[in-house]
């Protein structure tokens, strides 16, 4: 349930740009994975309200849950007014919104027993990849590192811009790298996770300076020049905050399990 | 497992002296202990930074008065070049580096760091390094491009002269010793805790080094990348900031701020913790807010990597990115803020006593204060721009690195004066070296604001009279004479302390942390018995301390086989773990580092000759050095434990030589991004980067070749698996097989580059390139090589199934080796396909 239920994020993220692509000038082929995701969306949104029914979950995760579906939906709809597609910078911030800020949300909730409670083994099943390889969260922010650096090479970036189909596997990626990263980093209580997160703090830094600094235009949906600045700033700065809050939640968090350490000798 | 059997303190130290004292005269030079060590540092240092004061004040007379010519033009470039590079890289690095290699271990309850020959190696590299650097001064020939030695003035074009040359040597000399200390602060203060010394139990300063380490591994390495491919440029020719040749001497910049920014919180963080540290044992009650503390200092290291962009306001960066950093610089407010605010309300709700210490401390705050306001100032862009390079920035550096960084370490000086001697400064004497510094520095720096507001630019080595400028500039001149007078002031009551000050007795500020737990001065074996440590303030908990672990009231205080032993603890919980034994005094350190040095001589005076029999030369002590490790008789002469205790670390497989790798590969690996960073950042930005039509390196050959690292690293990673497991048949015929792989690897490689139509003195691309591919090649091997030093050592049964640490060790260097080498291809060949694709 929750694989699909990332492969739903997943679909539909993309697919709301991808209707952005088209949008306006006409519907055509975008408009049939845009609203089949928002269904799809609406329907594993009710399908965590039912799981909570069985098995009740905290508050702080609900709340987490529910605004991160929130903040999904609206982060489908702002590209219906097509300025994704005009612009390089509102494009970064779609981006940013995935990768720092949904994905951690859902990760926060930790839907997996609502999840199993409604769906099933078949869901434990598809997931024990993911799992396993979410335990090494230098691991995963390498991958979640190749798969930022691939999609924002102008040649792959201007490819999903330019076929609604490349953008659906682009956001795929990008979900889910972000989804095995967010769920190592937050359900591990290790300093490691502090190592990754600075890890990742600097590489998409170095990429927002470079294309802060770029002297040419790389990215055909860049309006203009300022554009182009303003997505790598927002890349570098803005989006740098959520891996510096995850660094404090995360240190607060591991002070709360270190603390009872009293019991100190070997336990021999 | 505490034992209680008192034993005789005196028959103790005599037993421990023989294996852990000194020797004395020329053998000197062997020693490794960290009490030594880190005393060296701090001398050495201090020396440094009355030379350098002794340059500030040249140039203070040469402005006092308009148009004088004392001082000409050229002298006065290199004295504000090296006043400023003594200061920051031979001074306050070095001194509060040396603060810490001489208290962590004590505060820690642990007898040395635990590599105490890196110690010993760091403090060698740091000596001639900087003697290197200071002798240009001597020869007329300093470094005069300023301290961050900006690109182009600091190129071959500019600056013909030898004079950068020495600087960039001498700095990237001086540099591995910091990044070599910072190695060991991690790993001692992660992996050598007293027993039950959970994190979180740990004091401040421990908190503050621990992430200054951090900081220093991840921020050293950028500068020492660029002063590395600054001085190819200048040396071979290869064009990486020349712009017609497809540079960008931006890039430099980038690089250095890379570190610079860093720095700021590399220098200020161990301050921060000494003032940490002090308040609590004078207000008389623990620190308010401990966690939050930890978790600004925590945050600080994270934000301290974002923010280099604000010291580049003004050369042109897009005003969009001005807007973002100006906002951005004030985060640094919160974290700091909450310090601040953790000690008022540690002054408020105790009872200070303002003892000398105290009195610098209180001239802390304020200064620092004022000094952090002129910061907001100028993250503020139009101030900025309108007060750039002027005496206003030099006003404002100042007020934040003495208020922030000097202050606080007279202080840390003051409070552990006794603890270094063994008697007490004279009040009168300090509180006039105080009120002096005080007066003088306000009267210097307070004014300089005005002259800078007043427009008189920096870095000129005089100014016409009457633009208003004379009479700020005598009163600045006159307080930088006051403010020498309080530090030679504060220097004569350091000396007569040694013959005249009152003995000190244990514990005189009845503090809290273990290092009071020694005797003062301290032995160089810093404890008999290693207590037990689950409490924040050991010293107010058990006030006797001191006596019963000179009784050998507590662990590990066997000493009849002859090893200089410490606890090996987890480095979360402090759960005991393993014994760590540590080697003992040796000449390698020494040597080693004067081999380096005759190389940065030699390649000073351009003969490579020289310089390539130094390199051989050098790394046949390093590889000797390896070899006394681990089972050899030289490092751990009888190999049996107390029944009870766990292990040997060298009987393990994750000993703190694990733990060094790693360090050392996340401090290369910060320059191997830097340089990947480099690559991006010319491909993209360089207005006249060139790439040639067809791809430089052949794809078929690289892929094998690959291939073939690879199959030696899974071969080498399988291998220690099946160790793990027990299996450690045919282990040394292995190690052969593997290393033979790595060879036929570095042959490929060495072939591939040959073959290459590569042209380094043309273009930036191929520059680069080089760089990427000699990186490559010195880490495939250097694996090689190591492999090589395990197999003989298997032979030797040095190595071996009860003895497997090293084969642990030499893993995660194979791992890293194919790891980079798969970036650097993909970032060689694929990359460039994928930007060109608009």
């Amino acid at each position: 349930m929750f694989v699909i239920f990332v492969l739903l994020v997943a679909v539909v993220l993309p697919a709301s740009s991808v209707e952005a692509h088209d949008g306006i000038k006409g519907v055509g082929d975008a408009w049939l994975p845009f609203t089949i995701s928002m269904i799809m969306l609406m329907v594993f949104w009710c399908m965590y309200g039912i799981g909570t029914r069985r098995i009740p979950s905290p508050i702080e995760r609900w709340l987490a849950f529910n605004v991160a579906s929130l903040v999904a939906v609206l982060t489908m709809l702002i590209p219906l007014g097509g300025w994704v597609e005009e612009s390089s910078a509102m494009h970064m911030i779609q981006h940013m919104l995935i990768m720092a800020v949904i994905m951690p949300l859902y990760m926060l909730a930790r839907p997996l027993p609502q999840w199993v409670a409604v769906g099933g083994w078949p869901v434990v099943w598809l997931l024990k990849p993911l799992l396993y390889f979410s335990r090494y969260p230098m691991h995963t922010a390498f991958l979640q590192g190749v798969i930022i650096w691939f999609w924002h090479t102008p040649k792959f970036y201007n490819l999903a811009l330019a076929n609604p189909w490349w953008h659906l596997i682009e956001h795929i990626c990008l979900v889910l790298g972000a989804c095995v990263f967010w769920w190592s980093v937050l359900n591990r209580r290790t300093a490691v996770t502090l190592l990754a997160l600075l890890f990742t703090l600097m590489h998409t830094g170095m990429l927002g300076a470079l294309l802060t600094f770029a002297q040419i235009p790389l990215y055909n949906d860049s309006r203009d020049f300022n554009d182009q600045q303003l997505a790598g700033l927002i890349m570098w700065v803005p989006a740098g905050l959520p891996y510096l809050i995850a660094a404090i939640w995360c240190s607060l968090y591991w002070f709360r399990s270190t603390d009872g350490a009293i019991n100190f000798w070997r336990d021999s | 497992m505490n034992e209680t059997i008192r034993k005789d303190p005196a028959a103790l130290h005599d037993d421990f002296m023989k294996v852990w004292g000194n020797p004395h005269g020329w053998r000197a030079l062997t020693i490794v202990n960290h009490t030594t060590i880190g005393i060296r540092f701090m001398i050495t240092g201090g020396v440094f930074f009355l030379i350098g004061g002794l340059l500030a004040m040249l140039m203070r007379t040469q402005l006092a008065l308009p148009q004088q010519e004392i001082i000409g033009a050229e002298l006065y470039n290199q004295l504000f070049t090296m006043h400023g590079t003594i200061m920051m890289f031979l001074f306050v690095v070095p001194m509060l580096e040396g603060l810490a290699l001489y208290l962590i271990p004590k505060m820690i309850g642990a007898r040395d760091l635990l590599f105490p020959r890196l110690s010993a190696f760091g403090y060698w590299c740091y000596l001639f390094g900087s003697i290197i650097l200071l002798s240009s001064l001597l020869l007329g020939i300093a470094p005069n491009a300023g301290w961050f030695a900006y690109t182009p003035l600091s190129n071959a074009v500019y600056s013909p002269g030898p004079n950068i040359d020495f600087w960039l040597l001498g700095i990237t000399f001086v540099e591995i010793s910091a990044v070599s200390a910072g190695v060991e602060l991690v790993v001692s203060i992660l992996r050598s805790r007293s027993p039950g010394m959970s994190l979180l139990q740990m004091p401040l300063f421990c908190w503050y080094i621990l992430i200054m380490a951090f900081m220093i591994v991840f921020g050293f390495p950028p500068l020492i990348l660029g002063s590395i491919l600054l001085e190819l440029e200048r040396a071979a020719g290869m064009p990486f900031f020349d712009i017609a040749r497809g540079g960008d001497p931006i890039l430099w910049q980038h690089l250095f701020w890379l570190f610079g920014h860093p720095e700021v919180y590399i220098i200020f963080l161990p301050a921060a913790g000494i003032v940490s540290t002090l308040l609590p044992v004078f207000a008389g009650r623990p620190i308010v807010a401990y966690r939050w503390v930890v978790l600004a200092v925590i945050s600080t290291g994270f934000l301290s990597f974002g923010l280099w962009v604000h010291h580049m306001f003004a050369i042109g960066i897009p005003k969009l990115a001005q807007a973002f950093f100006s906002v951005a610089s004030m985060l640094i407010a919160i974290p700091t803020g909450i310090q601040f605010f953790a000690w008022l309300a540690t002054l408020w709700t105790g009872r200070p006593v303002y003892h000398i210490p105290m009195l610098w401390l209180t001239g802390f705050l304020v200064i620092f204060v004022a000094g952090g306001l002129t910061g907001v100032m100028l993250a503020v862009v139009p101030f900025n721009w309108q007060v750039h390079d002027t005496h206003f920035v030099v006003a404002h550096l100042h007020y934040v690195i003495v208020g922030g960084v000097l202050f606080p370490l007279i202080a840390g000086l003051y409070y552990w004066l006794p603890h270094f001697s063994g008697n007490m400064p004279s009040d009168k004497l300090a509180r006039w070296g105080f009120w002096l510094t005080f007066i003088g520095f306000n009267t210097t720096f307070l004014v300089m604001h005005l002259t800078g507001l007043l427009g008189m630019p920096r870095r000129n080595y005089t100014y016409d009279a009457n633009l208003g400028w004379d009479l700020p500039n005598s009163i600045s001149s006159m307080g930088g004479f006051i403010f020498a007078m309080g530090i030679a002031m504060i220097l004569l009551d350091i000396l007569l302390h040694f013959r005249m000050g009152r003995q000190a007795g244990s514990n005189p500020w009845h503090a809290d942390t273990l290092e009071w737990a020694t005797s003062t001065p301290p032995q160089p074996y810093n404890f008999i018995s290693l207590p037990d440590n689950p409490t924040r303030h050991p010293m107010w908990r058990k006030p006797d301390l001191q006596t019963s672990i000179a009784e050998g009231c507590h662990t590990l205080s066997e000493i009849d086989h002859g090893r200089r032993e410490t606890w090996g603890s987890d480095p979360i919980t402090g759960k005991i773990r393993e014994i760590i034994h540590l080697p003992g005094n040796s000449w390698l350190p020494f040597f080693t580092a004067l081999v380096l040095a005759v190389l940065c001589i030699s390649l000073l005076l351009r003969t490579y000759d020289l310089a390539l029999a130094a390199v051989g030369i050098s790394s046949i002590l390093l590889l000797r050095w390896s070899w006394i490790n681990g089972a050899h008789p030289g490092a751990a002469p009888d190999a049996t434990v107390v029944p009870g205790y766990p292990p040997l670390h060298s009987r393990t497989f994750d000993s703190p030589g694990l733990w060094g790798m790693i360090v050392t590969l996340l401090a290369d690996g910060a320059l191997f991004l830097s340089l990947l960073f480099g690559w991006f950042f010319l491909m993209i930005i360089a207005p006249h980067w060139r790439a040639p039509e067809v791809p430089p390196l052949p794809w078929l050959p690289l892929l094998i070749t690959g291939g073939v690292l690879t199959g030696a690293a899974i071969w080498y990673k399988r291998l220690l698996q099946r160790l793990r497991e027990g299996e450690g048949r045919r282990l040394q015929s292995q190690l052969w097989g593997i290393a033979l792989i790595g060879f036929v690897h570095c042959f490929q490689l060495i072939g591939i580059w040959t073959n290459s139509t590569l042209t380094i003195t043309q273009t930036a691309h191929d520059a680069v390139i080089t760089v990427i591919l000699m990186y490559l090649l010195f880490h495939s091997t250097l694996a090689a090589i190591m492999t090589v030093l395990q197999a003989r050592r298997v032979a030797y049964g040095y190595v071996g199934k009860t003895v497997p640490y090293e084969v642990a060790v030499v893993e995660p260097w194979w791992l890293y080796t194919t790891s980079v080498f798969w970036l650097g291809v993909a970032a060689i060949l694929l990359l460039p396909m994928a930007w060109g694709g608009n």
